[in-house]
């Protein structure tokens, strides 16, 4: 993962095994399973952090299936 | 020794993500003028070389009035390269509001390329409440259950409900919804309003005049015979491309 960092962005770029560890690491942080987070994302239970950190695995699982 | 050409793809890219980026945090910080706020992009190397932008802080863009955080903007945006393999073009996005310390949104606005073959429209907006006469209405045409899974939610409500705004050229960006925002909540400026709404403008702008180029790709005939009535010389090319007719029939 090569990581680079600007007053205004964050530029980071990843091969498909730092994608997938990288989502272990956020679903730890959720403290929570992949499926209850998505489940209740559906139904708008989220708190602020919890949004985020389910928006950024979204976000990672939609690169890897692209691939 | 040169860099392979999947090297240099994927630099150029990532670089384009990053300028990308850049564009949308001067947006969010000329209105929240805090420097904490910005976009991060994450580019994938392997098979295909797409991105997605999220924002940072991860629990959202706090708006605040008077000092106090009221409402919270999510942003995410997925980017893939455009048809040409050229430049890089949103394939979906998501801007929703929360108020603070909720779960629910107020409203989403969203764009997702791939509904475009579906009956939603590809960009939208949802509102999230409840209107009572409007669930009447919807029940009696014959919808009976929720489409969405909101807490409580059995049946049809006006969460369901996506209205279209623009299609997938001209759906509103994030300066517009930035500037209702200030507007309607009357939201704290880190500088005077009009340097503010300078800013989104000048962000509108660039927006647009990329909207309007893909546009133009769709109906350059269009476009041609615009120019011609006032009053440019345009000369076609001997293979004129033909109008888009499915872009121009989308919702």
């Amino acid at each position: 993962m090569t990581i680079t960092t600007t007053n205004q962005s964050v530029l980071r770029t990843l091969n498909d095994s730092e994608i997938r560890r990288e989502i272990a690491s956020l679903l730890t942080l959720a403290a929570m399973s992949r499926e209850e987070l998505g489940s209740r994302g559906e139904n708008f239970d989220l708190d602020a952090a919890e949004r985020g950190l389910l928006a950024e695995i979204e976000g990672l699982e939609w690169l890897l299936a692209r691939g | 020794m040169a860099a392979s050409p999947r090297l240099a793809s994927v630099d150029a890219f990532a670089a384009e993500a990053q300028h990308f980026a850049e564009g949308l945090s001067r947006t969010v910080q000329a209105v929240t003028g805090d420097g904490a706020v910005r976009f991060a992009a994450d580019v994938s190397t392997d098979g295909r070389v797409d991105a997605h932008l999220r924002q940072e802080p991860r629990e959202g863009i706090p708006l605040n009035h008077k000092g106090t955080t009221i409402l919270r903007l999510s942003v995410s945006l997925k980017l893939v390269h455009d048809h040409a393999e050229e430049h890089l073009k949103v394939f979906d996005s998501r801007f929703h509001v929360f108020p603070e310390g909720g779960k629910t949104p107020v409203f989403r606005y969203e764009y997702e390329q791939s509904k475009e073959d579906r009956a939603d429209p590809a960009a939208h907006v949802q509102f999230h409440g409840r209107h009572p006469d409007l669930e009447t209405a919807m029940v009696g045409a014959g919808m009976q259950r929720s489409r969405s899974t909101g807490r409580g939610l059995v049946g049809p409500n006006v969460t369901d409900l996506h209205f279209p705004v623009g299609g997938s050229r001209f759906r509103p960006c994030l300066e517009d919804v930035l500037e209702m925002l200030i507007h309607e909540f009357d939201l704290d400026l880190p500088s005077p309003r009009q340097s503010v709404f300078d800013a989104l403008a000048d962000g509108r702008v660039d927006w647009r005049t990329k909207q309007l180029r893909t546009a133009i790709r769709d109906d350059p005939g269009t476009a041609a015979d615009q120019l011609r009535t006032m009053g440019f010389k345009v000369s076609e090319p001997e293979d004129v491309p033909a109008a888009r007719m499915d872009q121009l029939r989308r919702l």
